[in-house]
C-alpha cells in the first residue's frame, strides 16, 4: 500500500478515536487480499451472503463489499468506534454499495435475520476463550446454511496468554487449540473440520487456518 | 488539559486522544510538550547529581557497545567522548540504585508514553531476552558538530519490517536551557508536514519540560557548543533497547541448563 494511503488510514483512526497506528494499516492489503482470495477458492460468489466476525474497520469489508452483490456483506465487531470508522474507510475507498455492520459482544448473529453461505473470522478465534469458541460455533450453527463454510485462523499456543487491545479490551489467547479440540465440535454441532484446506495460501502472519463446514 | 507532571501522569481519555492527534495525525505537528513536567527542585537535583557530583567509574561500568550491553541484571554504564565533550549514562531501571529520583521520573515518563502509544506499561520495563526494554539514558553534550545525524526510528524505511512500528513515540526530558547553558542547534525535529524546527527555541523549552515526539520522524542534533563554565545540553531519553543474553559464564550455564531441560522433556 502506498505511504499516503497508510497515513490516511492512520488519520481516519485518530479522527474517529478508534486506534493508534498499528499492523492494521501496514498489513491492510496483504490480509485483505488473503481473506478474499481464500474465500473465493472455497467457492464464494457475488450472490452469496457473508458474515465477517470481528470485521474491524472494514479492511476485509473493502474487498468483500466490492465483490459481493449489494447488501450481502454483514460485519460484526465488539469495538464500537469501528462503526463510524468503517463508514469513512469505505468512503475513502470509494465504495458505495450497501452493507450491514453491528456491534455485538454476545455472539448474537440472529440479529441480522439472514442465513449465511460463508463466514470468516480472521485473527478472532486467536483471541477467544474456549467457552467463547463454543458459543461462536453454536450461534453460527443457527445462522449458516447447510453446507456453508466458516473460514478462521488461530494459534495453537503452549500456554494461555492475554492481550489488552488498545488498553481497553482484555482478550484471552487460549492454549491447546489442537486438532482434537476443534474436532470435538464436529459431533456436538454436526460440523466437518478441515485444517489447512488444500489450495489456500498460508496465512500472512503465520496463523493456522481451518474451515468448518456446516 | 490538567497539569501533567512526574507525580500526576494519568491522562483522561480525552487528553489521550488530544495528544495522539497532535502526534500521529498527518495534519498536526508530530510532537506534544508537557511543560513543567519536572519542577525546578527536581531538575536542579538531577543536574547536581549527574552533571556536578557523579564520579562515573565508581557507579557505572564502561559501556561495552550496544551489541551485548543490555541483558537481564546488566549494570549501569557510562560512555565518554572527551573529544566531543560527551557523556552518556545508561541507567537500567534494575541497576540504577544510586540515584532514585531519575528512576522514579523515568517510570512516570514510560507510563505516560505507554498511555499515548496505547500499549501496556509493563511491556518494556522488564528485561526479557529477545525483546525490548526501556533503558533510560542521560546525556550531557558540551561541544560538537553532527552529534546526531538526521535519521528516523521504527519508520517505514526500516530495512527489517519487524522493526517498523508507527505508534512509537520518544520522549526528551530537557534538563538545561538553550542560550543559557549551551548554544547551537539543539534538538532538530522534522514535523509531520516535513518542516524542520529547532525545538528548544521554536517551542520555548525550559528545563523540566518533556517533549514527546513521533519516533518515525527524522530528528537530529547538528551542533552544540558550551564554555567550560556552562553545563551543556543535558537531557534524558527513554529508548527501548534489544535485550540479549549476557556474555561469559552465565551464558554457558544458561545453555547447559537449557540442554538439560530439553533432555528431561524428551526422555520423561
Amino acid at each position: 500500500m502506498k505511504r499516503e494511503k497508510i497515513f490516511k488510514l492512520i488519520d481516519l483512526h485518530l479522527e474517529e478515536r478508534a486506534g493508534v497506528p498499528s499492523n492494521r494499516e501496514l498489513m491492510w492489503e496483504e490480509l485483505g487480499e488473503w481473506q478474499i482470495n481464500s474465500l473465493k477458492k472455497l467457492g464464494l460468489s457475488p450472490s452469496n451472503k457473508l458474515l465477517d466476525v470481528g470485521c474491524g474497520p472494514l479492511r476485509f469489508g473493502t474487498y468483500a463489499i466490492s465483490y459481493l452483490e449489494n447488501g450481502n456483506y454483514h460485519g460484526v465487531e465488539v469495538w464500537e468506534p469501528y462503526i463510524k470508522l468503517g463508514k469513512r474507510v469505505l468512503e475513502e475507498f470509494g465504495i458505495t454499495k450497501d452493507y450491514t455492520m453491528k456491534i455485538d459482544r454476545d455472539f448474537d448473529y440472529e440479529i441480522f435475520g439472514e442465513k449465511f453461505d460463508f463466514a470468516i473470522a480472521q485473527s478472532v478465534v486467536t483471541h477467544l476463550s474456549v467457552h467463547q469458541i463454543d458459543k461462536l460455533l453454536s450461534t453460527l450453527k443457527k445462522v449458516m446454511v447447510p453446507g456453508g463454510s466458516f473460514l478462521f485462523s488461530y494459534i495453537n499456543n503452549k500456554f494461555p496468554y492475554s492481550v489488552y487491545y488498545e488498553m481497553e479490551e482484555p482478550m484471552i489467547t487460549p492454549s491447546n487449540l489442537n486438532d482434537s479440540f476443534f474436532r470435538s465440535f464436529e459431533k456436538k454441532y454436526g460440523l466437518r473440520f478441515e485444517k489447512q484446506p488444500a489450495g489456500l495460501d498460508s496465512h500472512p502472519t503465520g496463523q493456522t487456518v481451518a474451515v468448518y463446514q456446516f | 488539559m490538567n497539569s501533567v507532571n512526574h507525580k500526576n501522569f494519568c491522562l483522561t481519555k480525552d487528553e489521550i486522544w488530544h495528544i495522539r492527534e497532535k502526534i500521529y495525525h498527518s495534519q498536526h505537528d508530530g510532537y506534544f510538550v508537557f511543560r513543567g513536567f519536572l519542577d525546578a527542585r527536581i531538575t536542579d537535583h538531577l543536574i547536581n547529581y549527574w552533571v556536578k557530583l557523579l564520579d562515573p567509574p565508581s557507579t557505572h561500568k564502561l559501556f561495552p557497545g550496544k551489541k551485548n550491553a543490555f541483558h537481564p541484571n546488566c549494570p549501569s554504564y557510562y560512555a565518554q567522548n572527551k573529544k566531543n565533550d560527551l557523556k552518556v549514562f545508561y541507567n537500567p531501571l534494575w541497576s540504577n540504585r544510586h540515584e532514585i529520583v531519575s528512576n522514579e521520573v523515568a517510570f512516570s515518563i514510560i507510563q505516560l508514553r505507554a498511555q499515548i502509544e496505547g500499549k501496556a506499561f509493563t511491556r518494556e520495563i522488564i528485561p526479557v531476552v529477545g525483546q525490548r526494554c526501556v533503558i533510560p539514558r542521560l546525556i550531557i553534550t558540551k561541544n560538537g558538530k553532527n552529534i546526531l545525524m538526521p535519521h528516523s526510528d521504527y519508520s517505514l524505511d526500516e530495512p527489517d519490517s519487524k522493526n517498523i512500528d508507527l505508534a512509537r513515540v520518544q520522549a526528551t526530558l530537557f534538563l538545561s536551557e538553550i542560550d543559557q547553558d549551551y548554544s547551537g542547534s539543539g534538538f532538530i525535529f522534522t514535523k509531520n508536514n516535513g518542516q524542520k524546527i529547532e525545538c528548544e527555541r521554536a517551542l520555548k523549552i525550559k528545563p523540566g519540560d518533556l517533549l514527546v515526539w513521533r519516533y518515525n520522524n527524522v530528528h537530529e542534533i547538528s551542533d552544540i557548543s558550551s564554555s567550560s563554565d556552562q553545563i551543556g545540553f543535558v537531557r534524558m531519553l527513554f529508548p527501548p533497547e534489544s535485550i540479549t543474553r549476557s556474555n561469559g559464564l552465565g551464558n554457558f550455564l544458561d545453555m547447559g541448563k537449557n540442554i538439560l531441560r530439553k533432555c528431561k522433556r524428551k526422555f520423561l
